[in-house]
This record gives C-alpha cells, sequence and structure tokens, in this order.
C-alpha cells in the first residue's frame, strides 16, 4: 500500500517535535451497497475509500491527523500536521521497520467486490420475496445487502509494519406490516467476517420470514404497560442489554478518565454470581473478530466479568497509558478518518445453568422480551436504555398475549446485580457500536435471563 | 489532483466513451478539534477528507459509485462501477440530469481561521470556571472545540457547476458533578459559531453547570398518563428523530404514514413547520441541494394542514409535481435521498412561563436518549429514556429521573395544546438540522416507579 522508506520517513517526521511514539493507519477500503425495494433495485453504491491517520503520543497526550489519499506527499502531510499539533521540544526515536504477518482467523472466499451485482440482487430479491410472502399484511420489505473488503496498514515508531484484509457482508432485512393507518417493523440482520459464502451457510428465506412475522405480531400487539417488573430477556440480540448495561463502561476511553461506575473496581463484586460476560475477538468468521486491532495488536479472548468479579477492562495503547494497564487488544475505528480508541468486539454472557422454562416458569406478572433493539448507555452515571422490538407479558408464569412499544431504562451497576437467572443456550447476533471512534461492527449475545425488576418503558 | 481538474478530466473520458448523463458530486470536509481534559490539553485532532460520486443515468437507470482516490487512474474504474450499476437498475423515473436553474446568491462563507493556541488556552479555563460556579462540580471537565468546514460542488453532463461551503466552530463541555451521597449527576452544553467569533467559554461552563446541577435530588415520578412539556432542545430532537416521515422517498414506499396526506390535516391547528434553506443562523445555508436543483423556503406544514412532502427529483417526477430541492446526501458516499434543511416548529408568542402556568401539572422533558433503537419513524412509535422536571402549579417543583415518555409521534402532533416562543435550532448539526420552540403535549404515557 505504502512503502516502507515512505512510511520510515514519515515516523521520523512524527516524532520529530517530542512525541515518544507515532503510528501510521493506512487503509484502501472498497464497500458495496445494495438496496432493495418495492420488487425492484432502490440503490446501489460501491465506494472506495483510501486514507492515512498519523497518531503521536506525548505521554498521556496525544495528536491526531488525517487525510484521503495514500500518496507518499498525503503520507508525509499527516505526519508533519501530528507533529506540528504535539509540539513539544526533543525527538523521539523510530526503531527499523519489521514486517510481520497476521493469522487470518477469518479467511473470505468470495469477496464482496468480485460477486457480479446480478448475484446481489438475486440474493436481495430472495429475501424481499420470503419477507412479503409470508403475509398479505406484509405491505414492503426493505432489504439493504452491504459488504466490504478492508485492507488495513499500521506501521508504529516500534517498529511494528503489519497488514490485514478485513472482509465483511451483512443483509439487513425490515419488513413493514401495515393496517389501516398502522405500520409496524419487524428486523433481522445476519453478518459475518466472510465473504457471501455466508448467505449459503444461513437459512435467508427463513431470517427474512422471522422479521415478517415480528411485523405482523407487534401490529396486533396492543400497548406494553408501564412499571417496575421482572424481565425475562431472550438470547441473541438479547445480549445489548450487557453491552449497554456494563459493557461500554469497561472501556478504558471511559474508565481512564474517571468517567464510569465500573472505575477502580478490578477485583471486586460488580454483578451477580450468575454473570460471567466475555469479549471474544478470535471467533473465526464472526462478525465483531479482527485478526488484529487498529492499533496492530492480534486480537484475543477477554473475561471481563467471572462469576460476578470483574478481572479485565476493554483497554486501549493510550488509555492504558494513563491507567497504567497494557492493551488489551481492544483498539478499534470505523475508519482512517477517527483516532481509534477502546471498543467491544463479540461480547456476551456466558451460558449458566438455568432452563428456559423455569426462568418464564418463575415470572408472575412480568414482560418477556424476545427480540431486543439496539440501545445506549451514559458511562458516567451508568444510565442506559434499550428498546423491546417483540415483547409479550408473562402472566403467572405463561407467556401470553405480545405488547409492542416498550424500552427498557436503568442503571448498569444494579440491573447486572439484578441478572438472577441465566439460561444455557447462548446465541450471538449482529450489531454496528456507534461511539467516539466511529462505527464498528459488534456481536452482542447471551442465553435467555432474567432480571428481577427493572423499568418497563411502555404506554398502558 | 482537485476536484474541478479531476471533473474536466473526467469529462474528457465520458465523452470518448458516449456517457451522456452524469453528475459527479463532491465533498471536502475539514475539522480541527482540541480536547482538554481539566488543566491539561487531552487531545489534538486535525482532519481533512475528500471524495466524489459518480452518478451516470443510461437508458433511464441510475447507477451510482465513489471514490477518494483522486488520481487520473481511477476515473476509469469509477465510471466502469457506476455503469455496473446502472446495468442491473430498474427503470426509474428519472430520465436525465438537472441542466440547473435559478440560484439565490449566498454570501461567502467566512472559513476557519481561528487561533489554536488562543483556543486552547481560553478552554483550558473551563473546568476553573465550572468549579468556581458550584462546588460540587468535580475535576477532571472535558471541554473542547472543533473548527469545521464542509465544501460540496456539482458537475455535471449539462454543464453545470455550482459551489457552496460552510463553516463553524463548536465549543462543547461536559459536566459531572456530585451530590452529598457520592451519586454522580453528567450533562454538557455546546454553542455553534462562525468562525472568527468569540466563543464565550464561561458562560458556557456555567450553563453546562447549570444543567448537571439541576438533576440534584432527581427521582422518578409515579408511573401513568401526564401531559408533557417538551423543552425547546427536546422537541427540536422529536422533529429530528421523525423528520424521515416528510420524505416522498418515504411515503412512496409505504414506510411513511404521511403518504398521501397532502392537504389534510396531521396536526394542532397550533403546528407550523417550516423548512428554510437560508435560516440565517445556519452557518451551511445552501442555494441548491444535492441534484443541483434551486432551494426555496416553504410551510411544510401550515396551521396543522401538510401542505407538501419533501421532494427529490425522481420522487417529484412519480407524483407528478416539482422538486422541493430536498435531494441530499448524507456524505458524498451516500446515494441521493431526501432531507430537510433547516427544519422547525414555527414559535408563537407565549413565553415559557405561561406555557408552563397553562399545563399546571406537568412532567417537563429536557433529555431524551436512545432514539435510534427506542423510536421509529416508519410507526411514529416512540418510548424513550428521559429526565426532566415536574411541574405542579405552573412551577418547577423538583427534578425527575429514571423515567421514559412513550406514545405515537403523528398522535402527539394532534395532541400539541400549547406552542412557546422560544426557538432553538441546533445548527450545530450542520445543513440538515432542526429546530422547535417548546411545547406542550396533552397526554402521553411516563413509566417511572
Amino acid at each position: 500500500m505504502i512503502q516502507t522508506s515512505v512510511l520510515e520517513a514519515a515516523l521520523e517526521v512524527a516524532v520529530s517535535t517530542g512525541a515518544d511514539y507515532a503510528e501510521i493507519f493506512a487503509e484502501d477500503t472498497v464497500r458495496g451497497l445494495l438496496q432493495f425495494v418495492d420488487d425492484s433495485v432502490k440503490d446501489t453504491m460501491s465506494e472506495h475509500s483510501v486514507g492515512v491517520g498519523v497518531r503521536v503520543f506525548k505521554g498521556v497526550q496525544s495528536a491526531y491527523a488525517c487525510s484521503s489519499g495514500l500518496s507518499p506527499e498525503s503520507v508525509m502531510a499527516a505526519a508533519k500536521k501530528a507533529a506540528a499539533m504535539i509540539a513539544g521540544k526533543g525527538k523521539g526515536s523510530v526503531s527499523p521497520l519489521i514486517s510481520s504477518t497476521c493469522m487470518n482467523i477469518s479467511p473470505a472466499a468470495r469477496i464482496g467486490s468480485t460477486v457480479p451485482l446480478s448475484d446481489k440482487v438475486a440474493l436481495a430479491k430472495r429475501a424481499y420475496r420470503a419477507a412479503r410472502e409470508y403475509s398479505s399484511e406484509i405491505s414492503q420489505a426493505n432489504i439493504r445487502l452491504l459488504d466490504y473488503d478492508r485492507n488495513i496498514l499500521i506501521a508504529t515508531s516500534e517498529g511494528l509494519h503489519v497488514t490485514d484484509r478485513q472482509v465483511r457482508s451483512r443483509i439487513a432485512i425490515n419488513a413493514i406490516a401495515s393496517a389501516g393507518n398502522v405500520n409496524q417493523v419487524g428486523y433481522n440482520a445476519p453478518g459475518a467476517s466472510k465473504g457471501y459464502e455466508f448467505f449459503d451457510e444461513i437459512d435467508l428465506e427463513a431470517v427474512a420470514k422471522d422479521a415478517a412475522r415480528q411485523a405482523v405480531t407487534m401490529l396486533h400487539a396492543d400497548y406494553c404497560p408501564a412499571g417496575r417488573m421482572p424481565v425475562a430477556i431472550d438470547n441473541g440480540f438479547g445480549g445489548v442489554i450487557f453491552h449497554e448495561a456494563c459493557g461500554h463502561s469497561l472501556e478504558a476511553q471511559a474508565v481512564s478518565r474517571g468517567m464510569s461506575e465500573f472505575a477502580g473496581k478490578l477485583g471486586q463484586r460488580v454483578a451477580s454470581e450468575k454473570v460471567t460476560a466475555i469479549d471474544d475477538g478470535t471467533i473465526p468468521g464472526a462478525w465483531g473478530s479482527v485478526n488484529i486491532d487498529d492499533e496492530g495488536t492480534p486480537n484475543r479472548r477477554r473475561v471481563l466479568i467471572d462469576k460476578g468479579i470483574l478481572k479485565s477492562y476493554l483497554v486501549d495503547k493510550l488509555n492504558g497509558r494513563r491507567m497504567g494497564l497494557p492493551t488489551t487488544a481492544s483498539s478499534r475505528r470505523q475508519d482512517y478518518t477517527f483516532a481509534p480508541t477502546s471498543r467491544m468486539s463479540n461480547t456476551f454472557l456466558a451460558a449458566g445453568t438455568d432452563s428456559d422454562e423455569d426462568i418464564i416458569r418463575s415470572i408472575d406478572f412480568g414482560l418477556y422480551a424476545k427480540k431486543m433493539g439496539g440501545g445506549s448507555v451514559n458511562p458516567v452515571t451508568g444510565e442506559f436504555n434499550f428498546a423491546v422490538n417483540e415483547g409479550y407479558l408473562v402472566r403467572n408464569g405463561q407467556i401470553c398475549e405480545p405488547v409492542r412499544g416498550a424500552s427498557l431504562i436503568g442503571k448498569g451497576s444494579e440491573v447486572i446485580q439484578n441478572i438472577d437467572m441465566v439460561g444455557q443456550n447462548l446465541r450471538r447476533e449482529q450489531g454496528v457500536c456507534g461511539a467516539s471512534s466511529g462505527s464498528v461492527p459488534t456481536d452482542v449475545g447471551q442465553p435467555m435471563i432474567r432480571v428481577s425488576e427493572i423499568t418497563v418503558g411502555g404506554r398502558k | 489532483m482537485d476536484f474541478l481538474t479531476f471533473s474536466k478530466k473526467a469529462a474528457e473520458y465520458a465523452a470518448a466513451q458516449n456517457i451522456t448523463d452524469y453528475e459527479l458530486y463532491y465533498q471536502a470536509d475539514s475539522a480541527s478539534q482540541i480536547s482538554v481534559l481539566g488543566e491539561n490539553v487531552d487531545k489534538l485532532t486535525s482532519s481533512s477528507v475528500e471524495g466524489v460520486s459518480l452518478r451516470c443515468i443510461v437508458g433511464g437507470k441510475t447507477g451510482n459509485a465513489s471514490t477518494e482516490n483522486f488520481t487520473e487512474e481511477e476515473i476509469p474504474d469509477l465510471f466502469k462501477r457506476a455503469l455496473q450499476a446502472a446495468e442491473i437498475a430498474e427503470e426509474g423515473e428519472q430520465q436525465d440530469i438537472y441542466a440547473g436553474g435559478s440560484y439565490q446568491q449566498l454570501p461567502a462563507a467566512k472559513l476557519p481561521e481561528n487561533d489554536a493556541a488562543a483556543e486552547q488556552a481560553s478552554l483550558l479555563k473551563a473546568e476553573g470556571y465550572a468549579l468556581k460556579a458550584d462546588s460540587r462540580v468535580q475535576k477532571g471537565l472535558m471541554a473542547s472545540m472543533a473548527d469545521i468546514s464542509s465544501k460540496t460542488a456539482i458537475s455535471n453532463s449539462k454543464g453545470l457547476y455550482l459551489e457552496n461551503s460552510g463553516a463553524m466552530t463548536v465549543a462543547s463541555m461536559n459536566v459531572v458533578a456530585v451530590d452529598e451521597k457520592g451519586k454522580k449527576y453528567n450533562d454538557h452544553a455546546s454553542a455553534a459559531k462562525a468562525c472568527g467569533s468569540e466563543q464565550d467559554i464561561e458562560a458556557l461552563a456555567n450553563r453546562a453547570v447549570e444543567k448537571t446541577i439541576a438533576q440534584i435530588g432527581a427521582s422518578p415520578v409515579k408511573s401513568g398518563h401526564y401531559p408533557v412539556i417538551f423543552d425547546c432542545s427536546q422537541m427540536a430532537a422529536m422533529l429530528e428523530i421523525f423528520q424521515s416521515a416528510f420524505s416522498a422517498q418515504q411515503a412512496q414506499t409505504g414506510m411513511s404514514v404521511l403518504a398521501g396526506k397532502a392537504g389534510e390535516k396531521i396536526a394542532s391547528d397550533l403546528v407550523t413547520i417550516v423548512d428554510d434553506p437560508f435560516y440565517p443562523e445556519n452557518f451551511f445555508q445552501t442555494a441548491f441541494d444535492a441534484e443541483g436543483v434551486p432551494t426555496k423556503t416553504r410551510n411544510i406544514v401550515e396551521n396543522g394542514t401538510l401542505t407538501t412532502l419533501l421532494y427529490n427529483r425522481a420522487t417529484a417526477s412519480k407524483d407528478g409535481v416539482e422538486s422541493t430541492g430536498n435531494a441530499y446526501r448524507d456524505s458524498y458516499a451516500s446515494p441521493v435521498s431526501i432531507a430537510p434543511h433547516t427544519f422547525y416548529l414555527k414559535p408563537s408568542d407565549m413565553t415559557r412561563e405561561d406555557l408552563l402556568k397553562k399545563a399546571g401539572t406537568a412532567v417537563m422533558i429536557t433529555f431524551m436518549k436512545g432514539a435510534h433503537a427506542g423510536a421509529n419513524a416508519v410507526s411514529g412509535d416512540f418510548s424513550l429514556e428521559s429526565k426532566g422536571f415536574l411541574v405542579e402549579n405552573g412551577q418547577i417543583v423538583r427534578a425527575v429521573e429514571e423515567i421514559t415518555v412513550a406514545g405515537n409521534f403523528f398522535q402527539m402532533l394532534k395532541d400539541i395544546s400549547a406552542v412557546a416562543n422560544d426557538l432553538k435550532v441546533n445548527v450545530e448539526d450542520g445543513a440538515s438540522c432542526c429546530g422547535a420552540p417548546t411545547v406542550l403535549v396533552s397526554d402521553l404515557a411516563i413509566a417511572g416507579c
């Protein structure tokens, strides 16, 4: 992508004003989007994104300069800008670059940019038809087929020189059910760190039909009651509860600044004994996996909470300096326009010992949240929210009628203490997590869990 | 090479290949930001990103491709990718590229010329101001200042060449306060100004502190139905969440309940919603949309009646109307969609105090979170984590937290029973942004304790 001599010269410039560490991140990415609505191709986009970002550290202070293009001039210009911003005395040192290759844990066969558009249309059409044919109440389906082929290079003043190719494919299916003036939406969006072979591995029609089923079910659902009650949250995207209630607050970006309710709690009990939480970037082919993080560190499996005890934060190099901790290979960024920071990868609650039947049976009056939507959190206070896309009331240990329009809110440190039953059937689903270093692909996951009491934001 | 050169080379290539209908959409964004943590500089960033999208129309079929690689070698590849995409597209309503119209003249934008050292020095005083404002404020205040500029240009096969640029400086501050029991409270304030004009850091710090301290002692209210007051900032957020329902694109694909409602009453008489591409306080005013169509100020909702949806050329052609000049690209690499310019609920002459008095007892919402998941523009349903105040006898009596506010946006538009005069527009959001005054909604569900 960029000649070693250019990288070395740029690193020399980057440390020339007193930085003690410099890093070049270069990217050449091809993205494809195909949107299929109303039985026809609505939009397509084929993107070619190229650029470079140079980051320098001086102690815990950092500077980041980025620009489009990969010419030697643009690399050098970014290095000069970063050096000018740090503007100190002295000169840092640069080790000779030693090229290394990283192990590819997610080999891809049919990369998006090589797949004929007609094949992509056929794929989208299959999902569209399956959703529409589910019921006459399905009035529309919106299919988005996304792929990307991200080629990155990282070179640092410590002599690291590594490249990686990260391939992903995903299909997002929205099914809309309508009756009169009421619309309801169902959604599924499976994805993987794989090429288009991924779509042969999943039952696309079943995924589309399930989105349609959600929409139709919600169309006939009454509004959810409001108030505090026990909630059973099903597996898969239900794991967004841990992602929001706890995961973000374990990111070094928040912890190192004292902006997290979990700061200073390593080794302490922070959750119920039933809770073991893992962030694993090494699952082959998983949506949130990467071979190396965006600082070039080989990925790993991180046990964050073990039987309720806080074991690890998610740490990147810069925030690790502030905390006196080594990186946990958790540094990620959307693309070269963002400086990287600590982020999640595939984050999930480990399987427990309770049965799903016992969890439902234990609830006299509460909510069964079958499908969750996204959420958000303020790590300082731990206040989080997330949406229930498909919910049912539970009465006397039985799942009853569907209810719609609910969200769940609470405080992270409280809610993870209130997880008092954990099922056995762990499943992960795919999401896109947005934070200060942009949008990155992440998996959330869990088995079915019970939260003994949480505020349900319903309308009745 | 720069965009003008690139577009000339592209024109030569298109001519040689007999490509007759195409459009290049260029965007260059620059930003430089200083972030401080307490008394120390934390992070400095500088970015300059540029890219171009090519849209080709062949036999009524449209194809898109984009690149950030401004080299001569990239041009054939860019055309190849767009033409491949056109091949698999269905024949659409749009058969040609826009030839141009008559445009309002706008004064040239003031570009960033700020003194980084002075900005840094003033930001480093922020923590001191905040600590002085209230003893419960914690050290380690985060503050930042960003100079942002953006330039867009359109060059097409009909010989149209248009350029527009805008710039602003945004200061923001994040305050954490602790009460006597050790409970933490957090809020922030931000302000957008024209580049070159001074930011009042002390005033901003005081505002962020005031918002944070006001939450101390907050607790939930009992779950139930209440009249709800949306603070101007939160009513603006509501419009932003649901503005896509006004898009003809959403309507034509059955994803808006406003489809076919032009000319019908969709809101209370008190509701007039304006779309203004020339809103004076917006730093990214524009005389043309993402397809080069001239923009115009209009009332989208007038005294409760929907006058028109927002159109680009393709959707206008399908409905047999003129484009409203609302073609929009989220970034240069996004396909053409539809969005408002400055989209705001028109204020009345009622003061905020009088609105509170009219409400009597109500929950006032000053903060909402999680709209990307907890609100759906297709259905209009929302259930959102919120904070605010309990209002009794027209007076704020205490802070409220750990509640959700839930309802349906389209019902809520009909239930607006008062509109205040305190219009606030979120101009820091850039070219497409929303604004509103404080409003009173007669009935919404609150989940609390």
